[in-house]
């Protein structure tokens, strides 16, 4: 197995690099699906969507960035000022620190930790404290609605999530994620190179819905949902704050499309059995390719957004708690035990 | 969905005529009914106040009436008798309609009704509005207060015809500004009249314009004196063109003769 | 705590703002604390400045009551001092988006008070117009009612056939909201050339697209989720507080002024209402996708039967209806909307009361908020089509 690029001596080089690599991965992700969501829904719409900004609108966002930098930051009277101005970061930090793990390509990845994946889940969890701290802090009751709901969705979805991941951690038999992807390189089906996602297909569908309501995006929303808490917990932010909660979806969208690639969809691999090239070339190569199925799945976020209403609290917690538990439950007793028989 | 065409609903053979309503409403309720009008194919009823809630209740539980729907209650202005208020009821199966009009007791200082929240539920805010636009109280309503659609803190009753419309006193035109107390109440019961022609028309265009002639003089009145105050609260150029501006404005009022526009 | 409102059950509660709010417990095993929320004046979902304040147990609202007149802008008081030409450009402005229908009203008023014959091609095309109206409001609730449920597409595909629509009403009447093009005694002028083709083909193209929204919105399955039994209103409660337009339509109670008291010429075209079942969300979002089919089948004919002739009649300078009174109702594209016009035989009316669909069906609303859960009340206020402007003149 390939070793990380950015295992450096010495050490405090190979530090920075690593946080560099990280931070800048995590606003070009960010900034790279967030145009993607501008183009896919307008087009989808019948309308154009940003053109202005240089070719295409491609400078929109950092446009918005910008703008945002200039906004008058306000807390409000009755907030809580050190929760209220911790809330964003907290929203943003578990979204920079998961980048450490994930493979982006071969040898592409800041660190190979043994239990990866659960670590990236279990960081994930911690976006909820964002969120609730803000619901919390604003001192309004939209935003405390917001907040509420946003930690019972998160509650609920996180099951499904770490339930999908096990099946495939009971697959490949390792929780790290290079690791997984380099086991699924070599997976067969029946004779046949053939990624998770196609026999885990229930996996993958759970992995993929729970994804959607762990980043609140549509069709699960509820938390911020515009036309009935205004912008949930975000109602009270301004500027740079509400730019970092933006900034946390978007990334968070990059984050979990990069899990469900490795997990099911064979990473940086075009197809299991399929190699890359050696060195430098093999590297940009697998990058590309990561990438692109992030962006896939990244697209298919932004379509069901332009086509699904909103769901209900209360539906949203029913589908959870009645459907996708117990079929998660069931994907991993199948996987274990197909894992044995064969 | 299931649709209902117009082909397949001709009017119930249920339904009566105006004057059938009227004669049947006078009938049960003799001493309720002050009188009963056709006008323009349309049946208004004169009703005692103090029962109007009853012939309400009647309309609605009748079976030959059966009139389920309540419509819309305007309040009326009616010079010196006071404020009259119309109801229209209307029922959904039969088809016809009644306006009931009743003049609220107690003359221009403490216009009151009985309230018909009893006997339809969707008369709550339409007396609602008619306490906010002319005062008038419904007795046993439950909440009048705040007001509806003004502020809670307005003072006044805006639709009364004595409550001025603040541009008016500046500009009278086309508007009337208070009652005329020579003519006959809006609420009379007679049909259409054919609108005096000729001269009077003149005549009355005549008063019209020199009470506009009036109203300008009183305008600008108003102006010199406001500018006066300004010249002394702030003096020097600057009011120079502010007077200037001022008495342009004047010109463009004395100016805007209302323009008719032929329709033909 | 101890204190509690004083009234309960079917009657609306007075409300307004500053106004000091108690709290009621119910059953004393489960004390849980209700929360007084402000939805309003200036909410997403209210589309306006209607204000709601409601409480809440937890998500379940206990209590609602509407409060309205943000936006009272005297239309009656202001209709007392202008002549009716002027007011038919003013009525045009209560409820925008039913600018022709709200003009018709008037001018079929003073044409009632003067007994006055309107030409039979004038009256045609105001059908034609009416109808157009009503595809052009009912296409803005259909986009807005998606948007509330979280639907971000519907609105886009709505607003391109406004426009589409605007483009040709406006080579007309040169409108595009507020269309200004009845007159006492006919209309403005006649249709430009080339209006009829125009008419027709977008007729032709608002049925396809019409089918479009059915598939974007009726194939989802959580737009059933969200909209079915949501909100399911009594058609005696309906008429009782004198709910009209598609509201009551989705109760299964055809009362429509076309229908039940033709004005214009609608006694001469077959006009079909549809119908719901139910009352909810759900029906009334379908009765408002199936009355732009029939609106386009009433289009259609007005194409087919548009006499010849003059639009106008010959009309004094300044127009003086007699002195009485007349209560003229018209169907608007929300519901019945009726004038009540009493005049003493000058150049403006004595009074002028506008009746007006909104203001009836909000009246209606806390019964279908009390006990349902917040996120239903979207689905709620956004199905009991209102225009605030409507609301409050």
């Amino acid at each position: 197995m390939a070793t990380s690029v950015f295992a450096l001596e010495p050490l405090w080089l190979a530090l920075l690099l690593q946080a560099l690599a990280a931070v800048l991965l995590f606003l070009i992700g960010a900034l790279v699906v967030g145009y993607l969501e501008h183009k896919v829904l307008a087009h989808m719409q019948d309308r154009l969507g940003p053109m202005e900004a240089i070719w295409h609108g491609i400078g929109q966002l950092p446009a918005d960035g910008l703008k945002f930098l200039q906004k008058e930051d306000i807390i409000p009277t009755a907030a809580d000022r050190w929760v209220f101005a911790l809330a964003p970061a907290v929203a943003v930090v578990p979204g920079v620190v998961i980048i450490a793990v994930l493979p982006f390509g071969p040898g592409l990845w800041l660190t190979d930790l043994d239990a990866g994946i659960f670590f990236a889940l279990a960081a994930s969890g911690v976006t909820v404290l964002g969120t609730l701290m803000a619901g919390w802090s604003s001192a309004n009751k939209f935003s405390l609605m917001g907040g509420l709901r946003g930690a019972a969705q998160l509650i609920s979805y996180e099951l499904p999530l770490v339930l999908a991941a096990a099946a495939i951690v009971i697959q490949a038999g390792t929780l790290s994620l290079p690791g997984i992807v380099e086991a699924q390189h070599g997976f067969t089906l029946f004779g046949v190179p053939m990624i998770y996602g196609v026999p885990h297909i229930i996996g993958l569908g759970l992995f993929f819905v729970a994804a959607l309501a762990e980043l609140s995006r549509p069709p699960f929303d509820m938390p911020i949902a515009d036309s009935e808490l205004i912008a949930g917990h975000m109602t009270e932010y301004t500027g740079m704050r509400y730019a970092f909660f933006m900034l946390s979806e978007y990334a968070g969208m990059v984050i979990l499309s990069a899990l469900a690639t490795v997990l099911f969809l064979g990473g940086w691999y075009p197809w299991p059995g399929v190699g890359l090239p050696e060195g430098a070339a093999g590297m940009v190569l697998g990058f590309v390719i990561t990438f692109a199925k992030i962006l896939v799945l990244s697209a298919i976020m932004v379509w069901l957004r332009a086509t699904f209403p909103r769901m209900r609290e209360d539906q949203l917690q029913r589908l959870s708690w009645s459907v996708l538990i117990p079929l998660g439950l069931l994907n991993v007793v199948l996987v274990a035990t197909a894992k044995v028989w064969f | 969905m299931p649709t209902v065409r117009s082909s397949e609903t001709p009017p119930p053979a249920t339904r009566l005529a105006p004057e059938a309503i009227g004669a049947l409403l006078a009938e049960r309720l003799p001493e309720a009914i002050v009188a009963t009008t056709v006008a323009h194919g349309q049946l208004t009823v004169d009703v005692v106040p103090e029962h109007l809630p009853r012939v309400a209740a009647l309309c609605k539980r009748e079976k030959a009436l059966g009139m389920d729907f309540f419509d819309m209650m305007a309040g009326v202005d009616a010079d010196e008798d006071g404020f009259s208020v119309v109801t229209r009821l209307y029922s959904t199966r039969h088809r016809h309609e009644v306006l009931l009009r009743a003049l609220a007791e107690g003359g221009r200082e403490a216009p009151r009704l009985p309230t018909l929240t009893g006997v339809y539920r969707g008369a709550n805010w339409h007396e609602r509005e008619a306490y906010d636009m002319y005062g008038i109280t419904f007795e046993g309503h439950p909440g009048l207060e705040p007001r509806i659609l003004t502020v809670e803190n307005f003072e006044g009753w805006p639709l009364r015809k004595d409550f001025l419309l603040t541009t008016r006193e500046i500009k009278p035109w086309p508007g009337e500004k208070v009652p005329k107390p020579k003519e006959e109440p809006a609420t009379s019961d007679e049909a259409a009249q054919p609108a005096d022609e000729g001269p009077s028309e003149e005549e009355r265009a005549a008063a019209k314009k020199a009470k506009a002639e009036r109203a300008k003089q009183k305008a600008a009145e108003m102006r010199a004196k406001k500018r006066a105050q300004r010249e002394a609260e702030a003096g020097g150029g600057a009011t120079a063109s502010g007077g200037a501006s001022e008495s342009g404005k004047a010109g463009d009022g004395a100016g805007d003769e209302p323009e008719e526009g032929g329709s033909a | 705590m101890s204190e509690t409102l004083p009234q309960e059950g079917g009657v609306m509660l007075p409300g307004g703002p500053g106004e000091a709010m108690s709290v009621e417990i119910r059953d004393r095993s489960l004390v849980t604390q209700e929360m007084n929320l402000n939805i309003g004046p200036q909410h997403p979902a209210t589309h306006g400045v209607l204000r709601v304040v409601i409480d809440l147990d937890g998500e379940v609202i206990v209590r609602a009551r509407p409060v309205i007149g943000y936006m009272h802008r005297g239309f009656e008081k202001l209709a007392e001092v202008r002549d009716y030409r002027q007011i038919i450009a003013l009525v045009n402005r209560h409820d925008w988006i039913s600018a022709f229908c709200n003009e018709l009203g008037v001018a079929l008023a003073v044409e009632r008070l003067m007994e006055l014959e309107v030409p039979t091609r004038a009256q045609w095309i105001r059908v034609l117009m009416g109808e157009w109206n009503r595809i052009l409001n009912h296409l803005m609730f259909i986009g807005s009612f998606g948007l509330e449920l979280g639907a971000i597409t519907p609105v886009f595909f709505s607003f391109r056939e406004r426009e589409d629509i605007q483009a040709f009403l406006e080579s007309a009447t040169g409108g595009r909201l507020h269309f200004t093009y009845c007159r006492v005694g006919g209309l403005k002028e006649d249709l430009p050339r080339g209006f009829l083709d125009a008419s027709r083909q977008m007729a032709q193209t608002m049925r396809s697209r019409n089918d479009e929204y059915r598939q974007l919105l009726l194939g989802n399955e959580i737009f059933h989720a969200r909209t079915k039994g949501v909100g399911a209103l009594a058609p005696d409660v309906a008429i009782d507080y004198g709910v009209t337009g598609p509201t009551l339509h989705a109760t299964g109670v055809a009362e429509d002024t076309r229908l039940t008291e033709p004005y214009c010429v609608y006694d001469q075209l077959d006009v079909s209402v549809p119908v719901g079942t139910n009352g909810d969300s759900y029906d009334r979002f379908v009765v408002l996708l199936d009355r732009i089919d029939a609106s386009l089948d009433l289009i259609e004919q007005v194409h087919e039967g548009l006499p010849g002739g003059p639009v106008n009649l010959k009309m004094p300078k300044t127009v003086k209806a007699p002195k009485g009174a007349v209560y003229v109702r018209t169907e608007n594209p929300l519901g019945q909307g009726g004038y009540y016009l009493v005049s003493d035989g000058g150049k403006t009316p004595w009074r002028m009361r506008m009746r007006t669909p909104s203001f009836s069906n909000i009246q209606m609303v806390p019964e279908l908020l009390e006990g349902s859960l917040l996120s239903d009340m979207i689905a709620i206020l956004g199905s009991v089509y209102f225009v605030v402007g409507d609301v409050d003149r």
